[in-house]
């Protein structure tokens, strides 16, 4: 096993090279940290070859290209790297997404958990994911936080993929009481050494203007700094897209058809995400070798 | 149309409190019991079901014949399952309608409703088995499983009480060791409320109103219960004031038993419950006296439980979309509850309409 740790590190700093240095050269302007979307497209099979792993670009669809970035927040992923390291399946809960079981890759309408588990899968060859999709079931705010330490202390995961804030957001939860609670969460699974990438809510038009749906968005971002925890802009991304595409076909048949949308380039923007974290918590390791 | 009874009565205050439970975040939460003690309402409604079933099994005194009993709680069980199957449409319904009128795709989102619409072929099967929940729409698949289970029960208990109440142990303490859970289908997961675990609140509600026919001296010996269960009422209450919760993370295994946790009812929610009866079992006679109409009102709500729950489930969603539509107020969420308990005594009314 520790022969392979050295390899492994290698394979992957120098993927993160290589993505660093394309993201940086498609968009200049934007601080190092955040990872473009407008990146060029693409061949979803370009490659890095390496004697141990096969990293692949994470996937950017066209629908998905937005300006804002995909994600905020330098984060390392240290227990999924653990998991990749220690040759086993890397466990992740995707909390809070309406997804179904049983909905194969080969359903045209496969869910964001089964797209993201294949984005990741596809991304990082090797890798195997056990994506556990668990549902928000409209708790109020503070007993969907105990429900997510027992489903963590259950599942053992070494990522959690938390979409977060709709609820409370819905129930007009203050930001305030909101951020304090997410904070406290967020602690608590910092001291299991379990992973997290926060989603925020979804954009809806109807709510752009309303001050205590947005307070929620901002206080998601707010704390996910403070707490140094990676964040898919998914608010901004979708308010991008439904700019980018007004009344087009996307809303023209099925004015919802958007959240489809936003769930699949979700899966993409969370790849991402994922990636970075891995690539960071690789380089880290790599520089204490 | 019976006369109010405590049973009734305490029925009536736990379908209020859940209606106002239903919707998060409304300025009137802290008047329910989830706000002072470990258990809610739910545990208390269960409970009281409980008690129910043993008038249903026993009648006055004397055992009513098993096949009758068996009958009517098959027929009870079907009831509920109709009342699930019917509430739970409407539920979806107004979601879809709701995102339609005010153009918010979020609504479609809502409480898991998203597979109802996104994945509809398998969530019509999933609602039908009820093995589709959405997000407070949950009690009533329990209520199906718990009349089924409770046949078990009764059955043995014809047979040997003793063997039926540890049968019903048995059962409590294998789901919390072993996780036994009854699968959600399509959305992965299992049942916001175990069946498995919460069966053991109906056989104590049941013991509760058979022990008290069997036996003279229980009167006595709830007294004497009484300061214990008044302390450790204050103890939940300071619990829940503190905001304590065990770390799932740091408890032994197997940690349902050592944690507060809902979907396995824990055993500190069942003490918790058992706690709040004993110490407010003598309080319902006072109030009779002295509060006759909140009395007859509460009681009307329990004496038409399955209906009025119904109602109450869906004038909570009302509430909800009221909330989240408009900007929520001391003054709107007033008139969410004022409406809420008026039209509740309402459908009593209907249901009792001869």
């Amino acid at each position: 096993m520790g022969c392979r740790v050295p390899v492994v590190s290698v394979a992957l700093a120098a993927a993160l090279a290589v993505y660093a240095t394309r993201a940086d050269a498609a968009e200049p302007d934007i601080p190092a940290q955040v990872v473009p979307l407008a990146v060029a497209p693409k061949p979803p099979q370009a490659k890095k070859q390496s004697p141990v792993l096969r990293f692949f670009q994470p996937q950017a669809s066209i629908e998905c290209k937005v300006k804002s970035p995909a994600y905020e927040g330098r984060a390392p992923l240290r227990a999924v790297r653990r998991a990749i390291m220690q040759k086993r399946a890397v466990r992740v809960v995707a909390l809070g997404s309406s997804s179904t079981v049983g909905v194969g890759a080969s359903s045209p309408r496969a869910t964001y958990p089964i797209r993201l588990e294949n984005d990741l899968e596809g991304t990082i060859e090797g890798l195997k994911v056990e994506m556990y999709a668990r549902g928000q079931s409209g708790e109020v705010a503070e007993d969907a936080a105990e429900r997510l330490k027992i489903e963590v202390a259950e599942i053992k995961p070494d990522l959690v993929v938390w979409q977060v804030g709709t609820n409370d957001a819905v129930a007009r939860i203050d930001a305030e009481t909101f951020g304090a609670l997410l904070r406290d969460t967020l602690s608590w699974l910092a001291s299991h050494n379990i992973d997290v990438v926060l989603i925020d809510p979804q954009y809806v038009e109807r709510l752009s203007r309303d001050e205590r749906y947005t307070s929620i968005v901002n206080e998601i971002a707010t704390v996910a700094s403070e707490m140094r925890v990676l964040l898919v802009n998914r608010y901004d991304a979708m308010a991008d897209l439904a700019r980018q595409h007004p009344g087009s076909s996307y809303l023209a048949n099925d004015r919802f058809h958007l959240n489809d949308l936003g769930y699949r380039c979700m899966a993409e923007y969370a790849t991402k995400a994922i990636v970075a974290g891995l690539l960071q918590a690789d380089t880290e390791n790599g520089a204490m070798h | 149309m019976r006369s109010p009874n405590a049973i009734d009565f305490w029925r009536g205050v736990a379908l209020v409190m859940i209606f106002v439970n239903h919707i998060p975040g409304l300025d009137y939460s802290f008047l329910t019991l989830r706000q002072v003690a470990i258990s809610d309402a739910a545990e208390l409604f269960v409970f009281l079901a409980g008690c129910s079933l043993a008038f249903v099994a026993n009648g006055g005194s004397e055992a009513k014949p098993l096949g009758k009993v068996v009958v009517r709680l098959l027929k009870r069980a079907f009831e509920i399952w109709q009342a699930q199957i019917v509430t739970i449409s409407i539920a979806i319904a107004m979601l879809a309608a709701g995102a339609i009128v005010f153009t918010d795709p979020l609504l479609l989102e809502w409480h898991n409703a998203g597979p109802a619409f996104s994945d509809t072929v398998r969530s019509s099967i999933g609602l039908v088995l009820l093995t589709y929940q959405i997000g407070y729409f949950n009690i009533l698949p329990l209520y199906v499983v718990l009349m089924l289970l409770a046949i078990a029960f009764i059955v043995l208990s014809r047979w040997s009480m003793a063997v039926a109440v540890a049968a019903s142990l048995a059962l409590y303490a294998a789901t919390l060791a072993f996780q036994l859970r009854l699968p959600s289908w399509p959305v992965g997961g299992a049942w916001f409320f175990n069946p498995l675990s919460w069966q053991i609140l109906i056989v104590l509600g049941y013991l509760a109103i058979y022990v008290r026919q069997a036996n003279p001296s229980w009167p006595g010996l709830l007294e004497r219960l009484w300061p214990v269960s008044v302390a450790l009422v204050m103890v939940g209450a300071v619990v829940v004031f503190l905001d304590y919760r065990p770390d799932p993370m740091l408890v032994p295994e197997p940690r349902f038993f050592f944690i507060f946790d809902k979907e396995f009812l824990s055993p500190v929610r069942i003490l918790s419950m058992a706690a709040i009866a004993i110490a407010f079992y003598p309080v319902f006679p006072v109030l009779y006296r002295r509060l006759g109409p909140v009395v007859r009102y509460c009681s009307s709500l329990g004496r038409n439980s399955l209906p009025v729950f119904c109602v109450a489930s869906l004038l909570a969603l009302s509430g909800q979309i009221v909330r989240y539509i408009g900007e929520p107020t001391f003054l709107l969420d007033t008139a969410i509850v004022t409406s809420g308990l008026i039209l509740l005594r309402v459908t009593a009314w209907v249901a009792e309409f001869q």
